[in-house]
């Protein structure tokens, strides 16, 4: 399935992608100073940025073909789509109890809440409100690719 | 090809989907001794308590059985087993139906102390959908606040205990060993949880014993090791849990705790496999085989008996306990031997705030353990470590630092190569 794929050479740990990240997710999906100023709760972004000895790596969800949050989700409520291969959690259902964020051996989902009910939060590849996802689409330098492996 | 298994949670669904990977048309028969599709049982206190409706306690969705052509068959308790023949019988008397492989997932069964045995109407169990649904008739008949007495600080207790206080009850906590949760915390560890839920006001009781009872039909009245009288008008034996199989009374079935399985879930008898709590499967740290009744490990032995029982040879790699539970939100998570205190083990901690603490338990360098309460920020990485007994010499000294990062910390695993990962 096509994933998002840091190039390290090019990636300088601006935070350009997080910034998007987040906005893509909050109430005001393609509109980043609205998404920031009006929305009811803080952008949060999906992504991770690591950086090591002067490099610097943006990382998420790696839509795992055994997906160990989808095995340990207590609910049922994390599921990999059939058809796009997309982990996603199924809010109605979650009860933010975060047991896949102890299961995910990357660290990538992160602990969040949305009108004071826990939720875990990751990437989705934006597969809600884009055909590409915004880390990938506004990476200043290019050091995001959107492809398959 | 008939499959044929016995128990309908957490690892049968497990089972299903792992056979159905491989074999679309076999046939697959579920027996259960309950009366619901499957449920998930830790959701049972997220009933109670009001947060879920009763259509997402379902663990699948409503088609499931009919979509993977899964005959179920509830509330059958009486299930009979000819391993030799390789018939059973859903009830005694019934028509027998030969199966090629067969699955127990029968899962745990509540251990009820003695005192609570004597058919009193206000006792109550906190294992099932039936359970929660007995003490939700009551509270709603009841009609006040009640004084609810929970026997057993341990996860079910206090998961009970959230739920009762959400309803709005008098809650009390009786836990007889040094703290709570101790399957799963240390003594300090497990005092920021006891302090955090007094805070909240449930009443805690530990190192105590129900010593003297009062009542006739009803338990009214506990009296405690230390003196304490409780007075309850509730009260919910939650004391442990323990592999449900004496049922099955099988010769050759090799037992120990639980029903001992190989590397590839299999029984010792032949053409019968066990998974989920009910199975004494291989554990990573200590390397031997045990009993670790958490749900992520009761779905992936479940898949992966599944997938051997339609003719692969998947390996099991083996679990290791893992837990994350939120109380009256406070995030406990713990993975490994996270109540170890060994004289031989080093520990890094640290307390950012009354409720907020990190523990890593190393042995020669390896994390063997962790609690993290209240931040849990990228705590599946420092599980990760465990499960993979990576050393971590080199950044053992960074590993309270809130930039964790997958990639510092894989890089010590052996074999691991830069690029994708």
């Amino acid at each position: 399935m096509k994933k998002v794929y840091v190039i390290e050479d090019f990636c300088i740990g601006c935070g350009t992608c997080m910034v998007y990240c987040a906005a893509a997710h909050s109430e005001y999906p393609k509109d980043l100073l609205k998404a920031f100023k009006l929305s009811s709760l803080k952008p949060v972004p999906r992504l991770f940025i690591e950086e090591e000895e002067g490099n610097s790596y943006s990382l998420m969800c790696r839509h795992c073909d055994e997906p160990l949050c989808v095995y340990s989700c207590i609910s049922g409520a994390m599921f990999k789509d059939n058809r796009t291969g997309v982990v996603k959690v199924d809010k109605e259902r979650c009860v933010g109890c975060f047991t896949c964020v102890i299961a995910c051996p990357y660290g990538f989902i992160r602990e969040g809440s949305e009108n004071g009910r826990s939720l875990p939060l990751k990437c989705d590849l934006c597969k809600d409100s884009f055909d590409m996802p915004q880390c990938v689409e506004h990476c200043p330098n290019e050091a995001l690719r959107y492809g398959e492996e | 090809m008939r499959y044929v298994i016995i128990g309908n949670s957490t690892a049968a669904i497990g089972a299903v989907e792992g056979i159905r990977e491989i074999d679309k048309q076999g046939e697959i028969i579920i027996i259960s001794d309950e009366v619901y599709e499957a449920y998930s049982r830790p959701l049972i206190s997220y009933y109670l308590s009001g947060k879920i409706i009763e259509k997402n306690i379902y663990y699948r969705d409503k088609n499931f059985y009919v979509q993977n052509g899964v005959a179920l068959h509830t509330g059958q308790s009486n299930v009979q087993i000819n391993p030799e023949t390789k018939i059973v019988w859903i009830e005694p008397g019934s028509e027998q139906i030969h199966y090629d492989k067969l699955l127990i997932a029968t899962g745990g069964k509540p251990v009820v102390p003695d005192f609570l045995n004597g058919g009193y109407d206000n006792v109550f169990l906190f294992h099932s959908f039936d359970d929660v649904k007995k003490i939700d008739d009551f509270l709603k008949k009841a009609g006040k606040r009640q004084n609810v007495a929970i026997i057993g600080g341990g996860l079910v207790g206090l998961k009970a205990a959230e739920s009762m206080f959400f309803r709005g009850q008098d809650v009390a906590v009786v836990e007889a060993g040094d703290c709570l949760l101790n399957s799963i915390l240390d003594l300090k560890a497990g005092n920021i949880v006891e302090n955090y839920l007094k805070r909240r006001g449930i009443s805690i009781f530990i190192q105590n014993i129900v010593e003297e009872k009062e009542g006739e039909d009803k338990l009214e009245r506990l009296i405690l090791s230390d003196g304490t009288i409780l007075e309850c008008d509730m009260v919910i034996a939650a004391a442990g849990i323990k592999p449900n199989y004496a049922w099955l009374n099988l010769k050759n079935l090799k037992v120990d705790k639980g029903i001992l399985v190989d590397e590839y879930l299999q029984t010792s008898i032949d053409g019968i496999y066990a998974a989920g709590d009910v199975a004494q499967a291989y554990e990573i740290i200590s390397g031997e085989k045990k009993v670790v009744p958490i749900l992520p490990n009761a779905y992936i032995q479940g898949r992966i008996a599944g997938a051997n029982m339609a003719g692969e040879n998947v390996r099991y790699r083996g679990s290791i306990a893992f837990n994350s539970i939120p109380l009256l939100g406070l995030n406990i998570v713990t993975a490994g031997l996270s109540n170890c205190d060994d004289r031989d083990s080093e520990i890094i901690e640290e307390f950012r705030g009354e409720f907020n603490y990190k523990k890593f338990i190393l042995k020669d360098d390896v994390l063997v353990g962790t609690v993290l309460i209240g931040d849990i920020y990228r705590c599946g990485i420092y599980r990760y470590l465990i499960e993979k007994k990576i050393k971590i010499t080199d950044f053992k000294q960074s590993i309270l630092s809130p930039e964790i990062s997958w990639r510092l910390l894989g890089r010590a695993e052996a074999g691991f190569k830069g690029g994708t990962y």
